[in-house]
């Protein structure tokens, strides 16, 4: 915004120089008096520029609004103009005074926009860029930015991979890019950090959103391209705020709210009928019932009850800036806390920030950018998606039958050896101790020289320090059936170190109506990674950390080191502000590939026109019109160090000298490591359209774009009959093809002002080529073998399983299956089937159903996403509401086939009470039976749903509290609101949460809900305070 | 002001300079790179130590041995009520509900051949490594056994299966087709002879115990012979380890399964096996899995002897108390380890465990230590002994219609389980008394399913029990192999 600020100030002057010299040439004929107000609210408007057209003379209005012209001519026409306003030709006639009213230029195309390495006009950039700002990300409570921009922009998918507090985040910027990781690329103030893993937990939480004043996004290739070998996946600009000058502001922002689960899970069953479905489930497999008297065991444990709570989000922002000509700052404190909806899950941030610009001289100025961020998350494990284990799976599976505790008030366990021995779900949350903290500091020092107008050196180093210590410990326990003898005590410690060097000089030139400007520039950097993990094992809780008094004592240190050199350029044409042209180079050399392939090169080019500033274009509908078009090549090195090496495995160790103790250490390969391994790249071609209608007030953009990925570095999973697990190569190719609309109309003028946003993308994913394999496995589950694919000519990550067709219903229909081969001995499905049980179709017709009847049975990627934005106000009421909405998309609904399985001795959904018992009563839920003999647990067309849905993410509703009444106490401005997160879902999806997200670091494996934390719904009370 | 225009150019150029090669190229620290092993002998050495991890992993004799070799036959009757994660897949195999995802069956697959391929890779580096000569010789016999007896183990689990004895490229080992296991049979034998031929007759020191022996590599023959009904060879191979006279049976028989007489003189190749850091719930440990079955550890009753084979032991045999523990039995086993012999079941934590026969499988629990600690199960596991090779000859000389000279080895067995002598010479008559002296002898060592497979008795004593002729000979290959290999076939077709 600064720049903005300048630009505009520029300008001023630049017209009121003019206004003061032209007087001085005309010849006074006749006068023309008047007045200018805005539009908007009527106030007078200074510093209008305003001309005879066709002639020299013209002037400005006064800090009246006022004018006086003296024109000469018969009839002249009046041109009207002003930064932020739009131009009006007005004819005399033979009118004496003339007032005019002017509308603000709202779409603001004088906005300067982020674009790496520098700054851009909006009206002449010519890639693909979201820009969002500060405040429209304000208006949603959440830990981390990156959730604030769902539904926002088009072509930016974002979905919470978990609603653990602090959880993953996926970020996918047009399509689905890779098999790899697909997280965009974030630059926070010039200051490269990567995503990291974001899927499980998230980096971005470290920052604090509040601090942000705008994020833009570089979607397209063209414009990405500066940040070259990692910005395929697209690049996030992160820019904080900094002072303005004037009077120090301190603000004071804080929301406080209750959170309670989105969607009203089924509960598990109670005691009693889990009891009487175990009864059941035994006599099945001919087994004596467990349980005498279901009835007497009356509701038992609701380990939802156990394990779920409301949850608690709260945010505290102290802030002071402000600034003089020379010196500008910001200082910002933050306190953020959100408990989960789950026992003893939370997320706490405390950050500092101080950012601080200095002109030194003329020529210098220096200035930084320095954040200080304390992280304490922990996750109960319900965060991983490890299925069975999760404590959400807990929920579900825990036997009713048991309490949570002794009488004498220790954790209970499982006492009956004939059911599912299962932990106890509480305890394990609440019998250790943990510590997870993270400590960031992140920041960046810059200088700038400017020798010669136009031409600016700058040179800017930043790091990026993070520290994570984790600590848990658990003593010995005895639970029912269930002991550890030995207490348990681990302590580890993460550290990375982060430097980058960039050195840019940026030059820009105007020569008539030609306008250049030039970058170049050199970036170095490198990181270290160090970790180091100590454990011990006691027989007493009398020890709670690491020594030598453990009976078993380990210990572990890693340390890994990557470095990144890249050059870089960049060239601006512009001619007369109508034809514009843009071309981006970066060379990168990286330590993460072989001696054969260190360094790759990316380009981009884009052109752009602006058909509005045309001397034949004349519209009175259309403000605006702009044609653009792109392409460009960038890449993507998501993938671990050292992954051209094979690196031996140790751990292979037999204990020869039986008895001693010690074991001969064993070594051996588990991977094959490929040299010749190499960047990602994806080429990708944009077109698209700007239209400003009606005064800028409807706005219209399209992009359509085709990306094509190549050189995807699989990791290969090997046949067992290898010995070896996998190896990497650049096999794979994958196309994104999108089209992108967003619309924006806005009311400025009035009481009643307001603004809409639609946006809408669409998603067509397919993998061309992955080498010689058909497909890769991307996902498997218990009894199913392969459960989501990459195949060619499917889109990334499609489910497959078998088809189902209902439940046998009578011994006849198996009997007859059983024949269909001719051998009514052999089974049609297994040995055991029987009624009540799954039937499956055999679709390569041989009469029984094997792993060749399994086909593709849904897909994870959407067919469109959207996002309705609306901000509403009226006098000192506001309102704003955004919905989010995925549509075409299945999801693998997992979960239920555990919540509703036949077999095993746990707990399950209470829809199974109504599972399958004699025929006709059930199509859809299998009987119960321990052993599970047809292995009703596979995967098969039964677990894929409809995972659209459409979600208020957010309704908010503000009071201003009114000017007069606030100065009396010293206050600017204030303002209280109560706002709501997810409100409302509407799907059809039976699960937890219709927003599933990615598995993992597992780009393939999407849409697979393996009973995941869902995302809370959110009510909130806040207040803004500036002084 | 030119100053500072050179000082920015220096700046820029300093940067460029320093963004060579160099510095893009990191080491890597973390442990050692392909290219980097196989120059040593500890390289080596390390490596072959890889190939006998195989022996103590779960799809060997640490676990899955229990479950696939005897779960799967008439000794163990898998009722157990208990369908967690282990219990449901041993009783799933007991039942003949044999599916692509047990995890035993795919331990065993995955296992064998990463055994295989550590051992083709050590032979294939082992002639380029500067190192002693008779070290290389035995460095490769060793490999050699060790893939003999894993190809081996692959044949009668999975019958046809691919051959690999080379490294070959990713896309040659997913085109790989289940090979005839005639060819497979060869292999084995090759390489257990070559091996048999290099091997020492002892080992040197307390540090070699649990190496192959030429005493390992002639057992294993025997036995491979027998399975393929080779019985001449079979009787040189038991003739060739009894003529080393190095091997003799051991007076207490039960000593052997508890940990109180490991690598005795009756043990020609054993799976060792020690309490170590960390615990055994960690996973890492290398303790055995009988601790699944302890009565003692409360949540793991499963692998129940039938009531069959309870009865199946002759009067006064010295082997039923040393296999089995029985209700009520007050000479039962010392429990806690405090040298008290306590009756059985215990009153303590695992009395809630059911007994369904009444008994309890006592081989492989430990003796004179506490039952309740699952540290305690450090116990070898004797994969090839002395009294089985005595069986195998005994069987193989009845079977060429040597029955007199068959009773020789078959009486020396049983002697030492204090049994009086057979004399009978009648073959058909001899050949169930050498079966049945088998079963007793090798009772939940894992041999009983696949013996009675290679003596086409599976139908007859099996089939009772779920087994069915063209579904249960072999176990099913893991669907992610087939997925990820179009020529490998499923069994049954």
């Amino acid at each position: 915004m600064k720049q903005s600020y300048s630009w505009a100030t520029a300008r001023r002057l630049a017209i009121l120089t003019l206004g003061l010299f032209l007087p001085g040439f005309i010849v006074a004929q006749s006068t023309i008096t008047g007045k200018i107000t805005d539009k908007g609210d009527g106030s007078p408007l200074p510093g209008v520029n305003i001309l005879v057209k066709g002639a020299t003379n013209g002037t400005i209005s006064d800090v009246e609004g006022t004018f006086s012209l003296s024109v000469q001519g018969e009839n002249p026409t009046l041109v009207f103009s002003s930064i932020g306003y739009f131009t009006q030709e007005i004819a005399v006639g033979s009118r004496q005074e003339i007032n005019v009213e002017m509308s603000e230029d709202i779409a603001s195309l004088e906005e300067v926009v982020v674009v790496g390495y520098g700054t851009q006009k909006k009206s002449n950039i010519t890639g693909a860029i979201a820009s969002l700002s500060g405040e429209e990300l304000e208006q949603v409570q959440v830990a981390s930015f990156d959730q604030a921009i769902q539904g926002r922009a088009a072509g930016v998918y974002v979905t919470s991979n978990s609603g653990q507090p602090g959880g993953g985040i996926s970020v996918r910027i047009r399509g689905i890019g890779s098999i790899n990781n697909s997280n965009p690329l974030y630059v926070i103030d010039g200051v490269i950090v990567g995503a990291g893993n974001s899927e499980t937990s998230n980096p971005l939480s470290t920052l604090n959103p509040n601090d942000i004043e705008s994020v833009e996004v570089l979607k397209d290739a063209a414009s990405a391209a500066i940040y070259g070998a990692r910005a395929a996946n697209g690049v996030v600009l992160i820019t904080t705020k900094r002072g303005a000058t004037g009077q120090p502001v301190l603000s004071y922002n804080g929301y406080y709210g209750v959170q309670v689960p989105t969607t009203n899970l089924p509960r598990p069953m109670n005691a009693q009928e889990f009891a009487e479905n175990m009864n059941r489930a035994f006599t099945a497999a001919g087994e004596d019932a467990p349980f005498d008297n279901p009835a007497s065991l009356g509701e038992g444990t609701n380990w939802k009850d156990v394990l779920m709570d409301n949850g608690s989000i709260q945010d505290h922002q102290l802030s002071i800036s402000g600034g003089t000509e020379k010196h500008n700052y910001f200082v910002s404190a933050n306190f953020f806390n959100n408990d989960g909806i789950m026992l003893e899950t939370f997320h706490r941030r405390m950050s500092f920030r101080v950012n601080t610009d200095n002109k030194l001289s003329d020529r210098w100025s220096m200035g930084n950018s320095l954040a200080f961020s304390r992280t304490s998350r922990y996750d109960n494990g319900s965060g991983n998606r490890t299925f069975i284990h999760g404590a959400f799976t807990n929920i579900y599976q825990m036997l009713p039958t048991e309490p949570v505790y002794n009488p004498d008030g220790s954790f209970a366990g499982p006492t009956d050896t004939r059911l599912e021995r299962r932990r106890n779900a509480a305890s394990q949350i609440l019998l250790p101790e943990r510590e997870n903290i993270q400590n960031r500091l992140l920041g960046n020092l810059y200088v700038n020289f400017e020798p010669i107008p136009g031409l600016t050196f700058r040179t800017s180093f930043s790091t990026d320090l993070q520290a994570r210590n984790t600590y848990f410990s658990e003593p010995p326990y005895r639970e029912g059936l269930l002991e550890d003898l030995f207490s348990n005590v681990n302590r580890s410690s993460d550290d990375f170190t982060f430097w980058l060097w960039e050195n840019f000089a940026t030059y820009e030139k105007s020569i008539g109506k030609h306008t250049f400007s030039v970058m170049a520039g050199t970036s170095a950097q490198s990181q270290q990674y160090k970790f180091l993990r100590a454990s011990a094992e006691y027989e007493s809780d009398a020890f709670t950390e690491v020594s030598n008094s453990a009976l078993v004592n380990i210990s572990e240190t890693r340390m890994n080191e990557e470095s990144l050199a890249s050059i870089f350029g960049r060239v601006i044409y512009n001619y007369d502000d109508r034809y514009l042209l843009t071309a981006n180079i970066r060379r990168d050399g990286s330590s993460k590939f072989g001696p054969n392939n260190k360094f790759g090169v990316f380009p981009s080019f884009s052109a752009g026109w602006r058909v509005s500033e045309e001397a034949f274009f004349n519209s009175e509908l259309f403000n605006d019109v702009k044609l653009r078009g792109g392409w460009g090549q960038v890449g993507s090195d998501a993938i671990g160090n050292f992954k051209y090496l094979a690196a031996l495995n140790t751990g292979f160790n037999y204990p020869f000298g039986n008895q001693q103790g010690t074991s001969s250490l064993g070594a051996a390969l588990e991977e094959l490591g490929n040299p010749n391994i190499q960047w990602e790249t994806s080429t990708e071609w944009n077109v698209g359209a700007d239209l400003g209608l009606l005064e800028n007030r409807l706005t219209f953009t399209a992009d359509y774009y085709e990306k094509t990925r190549t050189d995807m570095l699989l990791t290969l999973p090997l046949a067992g009959v290898s010995g070896l697990a996998r190896t990497v190569d650049n096999v794979g190719e994958l196309i994104n093809k999108g089209l992108e609309l967003s619309t924006n109309y806005r009311k400025v003028t009035g009481k009643f002002t307001y603004d809409l946003n639609v946006n809408l993308t669409t998603f067509s994913n397919e993998v061309v080529d992955i080498d010689v394999l058909n497909e890769i496995v991307a996902s498997t589950y218990s009894g199913s073998g392969a459960v989501a694919l990459v195949r060619v000519g499917q889109p990334l990550g499609v489910f497959y399983g078998l088809v189902t067709e209902g439940l046998f219903q009578t011994e006849g229909e198996v009997q007859a299956a059983n024949a269909i081969d001719g051998d009514e001995s052999t089974p049609f499905q297994l040995n055991g089937t029987a009624p009540g049980d799954f039937k499956y179709r055999d679709l390569d017709g041989d009469g029984r159903i094997t792993g060749d009847d399994r086909q593709i049975i849904g897909s994870p990627v959407p067919d469109f996403t959207y996002g309705i934005n609306a901000n509403f106000r009226y006098g000192a009421i506001d309102m704003s509401l955004q919905f989010f909405g995925v549509q075409g998309n299945e999801v693998l609904n997992l979960a239920r086939s555990i919540r509703e399985s036949s077999g095993r001795s746990f707990n399950k959904s209470v829809t199974v009470v109504n599972a399958w018992n004699g025929p006709g009563t059930s199509n859809t839920v299998p009987r119960p039976i321990v052993t599970d003999p047809n292995q009703n647990v596979r995967v098969g067309t039964h677990l894929v749903e409809d995972g659209s849905f459409l979600r208020l993410r957010q309704l908010q509703i503000g009071y201003n509290f009114p000017e007069t009444l606030l100065s009396r106490i010293g206050i600017t401005q204030a303002r209280a609101f109560l706002a709501g997160q997810n409100l409302l879902t509407f799907t059809k999806y039976s699960g937890n949460d219709p927003e599933i997200g990615f598995d993992g670091n597992n780009t393939a494996a999407n849409g697979i809900d393996q009973d995941l934390y869902p995302q809370a719904r959110t009510y909130s009370v806040g207040l803004n305070i500036s002084f | 002001m030119k100053y500072s225009i050179y000082f920015s150019i220096a700046l820029l150029s300093l940067v460029v300079f320093s963004c060579g090669e160099d510095f893009v190229t990191k080491e890597y620290q973390n442990g050692v790179v392909d290219e980097n092993f196989f120059q040593t002998a500890q390289d080596a050495e390390q490596a072959l130590t890889a190939v006998y991890d195989i022996v103590g992993q779960k799809g060997y004799y640490r676990d899955a041995i229990f479950p696939l070799g005897e779960s799967t036959s008439d000794n163990i009757d898998e009722q157990t009520g208990d369908n967690g994660d282990f219990g449901f897949h041993y009783k799933a195999l007991s039942d003949y509900r044999w599916v692509q995802d047990n995890p035993f069956t795919r331990a065993r697959w995955y296992d064998s051949y990463k055994g295989i391929f550590r051992a083709n890779i050590l032979l294939e580096k082992l002639p380029e490594i500067e190192m002693d000569d008779a070290l290389r010789q035995r460095f490769a016999a060793e490999a050699k056994f060790l893939r003999g007896l894993y190809y081996f183990t692959l044949i009668i689990s999975y019958g046809d299966v691919p051959l690999v004895t080379e490294i070959l490229t990713r896309d040659e080992y997913s085109a790989l087709s289940r090979t005839d296991q005639s060819l497979v049979y060869a292999q084995v034998e090759q390489d257990i002879m070559e091996a048999a031929d290099v091997l020492p007759v002892s080992i040197e020191g307390d540090a070699e115990i649990g190496r192959a022996t030429k005493g390992s590599a002639l057992g294993l023959l025997s036995r491979v012979y027998l399975y393929e009904g080779k019985w001449q060879e079979s009787v040189q191979a038991s003739e060739q380890v009894v003529g080393l006279n190095t091997y003799n049976l051991i007076d207490d028989y039960g000593s052997m399964f508890s940990g109180q007489n490991e690598n005795s003189e009756e043990s020609l190749f054993e799976m060792q096996s020690v309490s170590r850091a960390p615990s055994f719930w960690s996973g890492q440990s290398e303790n055995l899995y009988s601790v699944m079955w302890s009565p003692m550890i409360g949540w793991a009753n499963w692998y129940t002897p039938s009531v069959d084979v309870i009865y199946a032991f002759e009067e006064g045999d010295i082997r039923r108390k040393a296999s089995l523990l029985l209700v009520g039995a007050n000479d039962s086993i010392d429990l806690n380890g405090d040298g008290i012999i306590d009756p059985f079941p215990a009153p303590e934590i695992g009395s809630n465990t059911v007994f369904y026969t009444d008994s309890n499988v006592r081989k492989f629990l430990p003796e004179g230590r506490p039952l309740n600690d699952a540290n305690n199960y450090d116990i070898n596991f004797p994969i090839l002994r002395y009294a089985e090779i005595l069986l195998n000859y005994a069987e193989a000389l009845n079977e060429l219609g040597r029955s007199a000279e068959a009773l020789v080895p078959l009486n020396e067995v049983r002697e030492r389980a204090e049994l009086p002598p057979l004399s009978t010479t009648d073959q058909n008559e001899l050949r169930s008394l050498i079966y049945h002296e088998r079963r007793i002898e090798l009772v939940f060592e894992g041999h009983r399913f696949f013996d009675l497979k290679r003596q086409n008795r599976a139908a007859e004593i099996l089939g009772p029990l779920g087994w069915q002729t063209g579904t249960h000979e072999y176990f099913p290959v893991p669907q992610e192999e087939l997925d990820l290999n179009p020529n490998l076939t499923q069994y049954p077709q």
